[in-house]
């Protein structure tokens, strides 16, 4: 369980980067944290890790205070950073040296995902590309089994059989009692994979609702006109090849299939219509 | 604060892959100076034993901050600072494994290799170029070990703070501490001189105005001595006749010891306070 309160966070003599963020993020759910570049995203991530200092409010993980750094919460909790240096030791040395510090490390399944992401298991990791240093990363953090993920931008440098990879091994590695959380500007990737949606604009969350939630709420749907939708359904509307993309207030009842992309840009679009409709069946 | 040995160890072993390589050109590189520098001194006749503690506590000083630079930049640098937080160990264990290495291993083994250096070139200087010296008085190695700890106590502190150049703006300070000292000598000495008061004046059978003087030439304020005087030709006669007295030197040796904890302490602070 994370638990954050009110939190507040500037660096030094620059404008908040983060202002009264309260959030409570359950284990057994994967959180898609969506924004714009420079929003706060990678600032909340390390302030969840410990790595960072808030200057208000309370930060609470599993229990534990991030900013202490214990031993028993950093076993619990992977930082995957979007930048990243890796040390000049094989893949196995890798593992033999650092696999120890976590106690729940599942050597089988760091093999497993090295192999899914058809990567060898041996070399030295720096004559590995970057993106495949990232792979070798992603494999290890999922072989922790820490209850705590983050992942930075992860498929940044991926290319695409990888990225389709890795939200198959991402749904795979998944355990009830873990929470995932996965930061990322290129929304797509994230299709069909997270839980819950999280969204930063402008220093604050402005949006987290379940996935379920959103298509119960909003429909997605392909329109030849968009004259064919209630004008005043239509929340926002992309044109496409086959006519145009709609968003609209679902009044079907039925869930639509969610497309997070396009869910994103409807809300960046249109943010009080969207909210407004989310305020409205909340109440 | 949590200390666990299996954690310790892990540790010592994830240490040892990352910077063996850095550990081991380091202790090369003291041996290849000490070789090279005793050999030219040996060239020239003037191997004395002053030659030798110089090039003995500056080329371990030297290479051994370097090398404890590299050990702590992690948790400075930006760019790697973020895995050497999230390691799971305490601040106080990572620290620790930084002291062992820097702090004992290091000068113990670059001791031994001065020493081994210091009786083959003593031992070449004598046989083969016919020029006589005697190895390191061996009290120097205590002194050489002292300063190399606090010196490399002192880095670990600039290592954590400054993310770029910790090794070169310790080495600028340390360079600033030691002139400022200098400049101070002649007030220390002048203080040893009131407190064993003895006014110019003639000596027996000797007609010159004599007096013991304070003479800092050359010398940092920890090894401020004096010197005669003679007042008629306005120069000192000979070398400096006391470096301190064996209580104060002993008092500098115990007050050095016990700035070293506290400098680890400021750094374990800063590794548990500082943020990415």
């Amino acid at each position: 369980m994370i638990s954050l309160q009110q939190l507040h966070y500037c660096y030094k003599s620059s404008k908040p980067v983060l202002s009264n963020i309260s959030l409570r993020l359950e284990p057994g759910k994967i959180y898609g944290l969506l924004g714009k570049n420079g929003v706060g995203k990678t600032t909340l991530m390390q302030i969840i890790a410990g790595l960072l200092f808030p200057q208000k409010g309370t930060v609470q993980v599993n229990e534990r205070t991030p900013s202490k750094r214990e031993p028993a919460f950093l076993q619990d909790v992977f930082l995957l950073p979007e930048a990243f240096t890796v040390p000049n030791l094989t893949i196995a040395q890798y593992k033999r040296l650092y696999a120890p510090f976590y106690a729940h490390f599942d050597e089988n399944a760091f093999e497993q995902h090295l192999k899914d992401f058809s990567l060898p298991n041996k070399g030295s990791l720096r004559d590995f590309s970057h993106g495949q240093q990232k792979k070798i990363l992603i494999s290890f953090a999922l072989a922790t089994k820490a209850k705590v993920i983050l992942m930075d931008e992860p498929t940044n440098g991926l290319d695409i059989p990888s990225k389709r990879q890795f939200r198959k091994i991402i749904a795979g590695a998944f355990l009830d009692n873990q929470t995932y959380i996965i930061s990322t500007h290129q929304v797509k990737d994230l299709d069909m994979l997270i839980d819950d949606v999280i969204v930063m604009d402008d220093t604050q969350v402005i949006f987290n609702q379940p996935i379920a939630h959103i298509t119960e709420r909003m429909l997605f749907k392909q329109v030849l006109n968009l004259s064919e939708e209630a004008p005043q359904h239509i929340l926002y509307s992309e044109g496409s090849i086959k006519g145009h993309v709609v968003a609209l207030a679902n009044t079907t009842g039925i869930p639509s299939r969610m497309d997070v992309e396009f869910f994103f840009n409807t809300l960046m679009a249109n943010k009080p219509a969207v909210l407004q409709l989310f305020h409205t069946s909340n109440n | 604060m949590q200390f666990s040995f299996t954690r310790f160890k892990y540790l010592m072993a994830y240490q040892w892959a990352q910077y063996s390589k850095r550990y081991m050109y380091s202790l090369l590189a003291i041996t290849i100076a000490s070789i090279g520098f005793q050999y030219i001194y040996a060239k020239l006749g003037t191997l004395q034993s002053q030659v030798q503690v110089g090039i003995y506590i500056t080329g371990l000083v030297l290479i051994g901050l370097f090398f404890t630079s590299t050990l702590f930049q992690p948790y400075a640098s930006s760019k790697n600072n973020m895995q050497a937080y999230m390691l799971p160990a305490s601040a106080l264990e990572k620290l620790s494994v930084g002291v062992v290495y820097s702090m004992i291993l290091f000068p113990i083994v670059g001791s031994i290799i001065f020493f081994l250096t210091n009786k083959l070139m003593v031992y070449i200087s004598f046989h083969y170029m016919h020029r006589w010296t005697i190895t390191m008085d061996p009290q120097y190695y205590k002194w050489g070990i002292l300063w190399y700890t606090v010196a490399a106590s002192g880095m670990t502190v600039f290592s954590v703070i400054f993310k770029r150049n910790a090794f070169l703006l310790y080495i600028i300070f340390c360079g600033l501490l030691y002139f400022s000292g200098l400049t101070i000598n002649d007030s220390i000495g002048t203080y040893i001189m009131e407190k064993n008061a003895n006014p110019p004046r003639h000596y027996e059978g000797n007609p010159a105005l004599l007096e013991l003087k304070p003479n800092g030439n050359n010398a940092a304020f920890w090894s401020a001595g004096y010197a005669v005087y003679n007042h008629d030709y306005k120069e000192y006669v000979g070398a400096r006749l006391v470096v301190l007295p064996t209580k104060q030197q002993n008092m500098f040796y115990y007050a050095a010891l016990l700035l070293c904890p506290f400098l680890w302490l400021i750094t374990l602070t800063k590794i548990r306070e500082k943020a990415a």
